[in-house]
C-alpha cells in the first residue's frame, strides 16, 4: 500500500475513494487558483487617443496569471480584457481599448485608450472603471485547441 | 512571534511550513475563485443569470469558422491580436450578453462581484 498523505473534500454524495478528481471540491493533489490581490479604480480616457496607464506593483518576482475587467459606462456592461468595446455591429464602432503588459516580473501595466482616433478625435474624455484579479499562479498559457 | 492562524495544504512532496505560497494547493490566506454558475450559449440572445450582482467571469468559445477573425477550435476569452480582442461576452447585474457567437460559448460566472 502506498504511503499516501493528503486532504480530500468530496462533493455531496460522492465517495472519498473516487479516482475522479471532478468528484472533489478540494483535493491536495490538484492545485487551486489563489488570488494574491485585487484592485479597482477609474481611469479617464482622452478622446484624442492618448493612452492612460495604470501601474500595478505586485512584487511577486515572476509573471502571475492576471485578469482585468473594464466597465463601459454607456451600457453598464463589464468586459474581460484584453478587450475593445462595444462590439462593432455596423452602426456602433469600438470606442475603448483595454490591455495589459507584464512590464517586468514585479509590475503589470494596464493601458486604456480610444480606438479609431481619427473618428473620435476631439470627443470628450471617457471614464472607464476597472477591476483586476492577480493570482499566485505563474505564467499560465492560454487554452487553445 | 506572530499570533497567526490558518490552514495550508501543500502539494504531495512539499513541506507546507517552507513551501512558497504559489506552490501550495490551498491556503486560508488567499481567496480562490468559486464558480456560481455556468451558462451555455448557442445563440446571441442574452441570458438572465439571476445572481443579483455583476459577476466576475471567464468564457470559452468554440467555432468552426476559419477566417481573418476566427480560429477553428476553442479559445479562452476574447480572441487575440488578429481578431483585435473585440468584446464577445459582457455582463451586468442581470444578464450575460453574447455579442458574437462562433458555434457555442460557455460562460463561467464566479461568486465575486465586479461592482463592489
Amino acid at each position: 500500500m502506498a504511503n499516501e498523505f493528503g486532504i480530500k473534500i468530496t462533493l455531496p454524495n460522492k465517495s472519498e475513494n473516487s479516482s475522479d478528481p471532478n468528484d472533489f471540491t478540494l483535493h491536495s493533489s490538484y492545485n487551486m487558483w489563489k488570488v494574491s490581490s485585487t484592485g479597482s479604480g477609474s481611469v479617464s480616457v482622452a478622446g484624442d487617443g492618448t493612452e492612460s496607464d495604470v501601474t500595478i506593483t505586485h512584487n511577486l518576482g515572476y509573471n502571475p496569471y492576471f485578469i482585468v475587467y473594464a466597465k463601459d459606462r454607456t451600457t453598464g456592461r463589464w468586459h474581460i480584457g484584453p478587450v475593445r468595446f462595444p462590439r462593432n455591429d455596423g452602426t456602433v464602432i469600438e470606442r475603448v481599448c483595454v490591455g495589459f503588459t507584464y512590464t517586468d516580473v514585479n509590475t503589470i501595466t494596464l493601458s486604456f485608450y480610444r480606438t479609431f482616433d481619427s473618428i473620435f478625435a476631439g470627443n470628450p474624455t471617457e471614464t472607464v472603471d476597472y477591476k483586476y484579479y492577480l493570482f499566485l499562479e505563474a505564467e499560465l498559457a492560454p487554452w487553445t485547441s | 512571534m506572530s499570533n497567526k492562524r490558518g490552514i495550508k495544504i501543500g502539494r504531495p512532496g512539499l513541506d507546507v511550513l517552507t513551501a512558497a505560497d504559489k506552490d501550495l494547493v490551498w491556503s486560508s490566506e488567499f481567496n480562490t475563485p468559486k464558480v456560481a454558475k455556468i451558462l451555455h450559449f448557442t445563440s446571441t440572445t442574452p441570458q438572465a443569470h439571476g445572481l443579483g450582482y455583476v459577476p466576475a467571469f471567464i468564457f470559452m468559445t468554440h467555432t468552426d469558422i476559419v477566417d481573418a477573425f476566427d480560429t477553428e477550435g476553442w479559445t479562452l476569452n476574447n480572441q487575440g491580436y488578429t481578431a483585435g480582442y473585440v468584446t464577445t461576452v459582457s455582463v451586468d447585474n442581470s444578464y450575460v450578453y453574447c455579442d458574437y457567437l462562433g458555434t457555442e460559448i460557455y460562460v463561467i460566472l464566479f461568486i465575486d462581484s465586479l461592482d463592489e
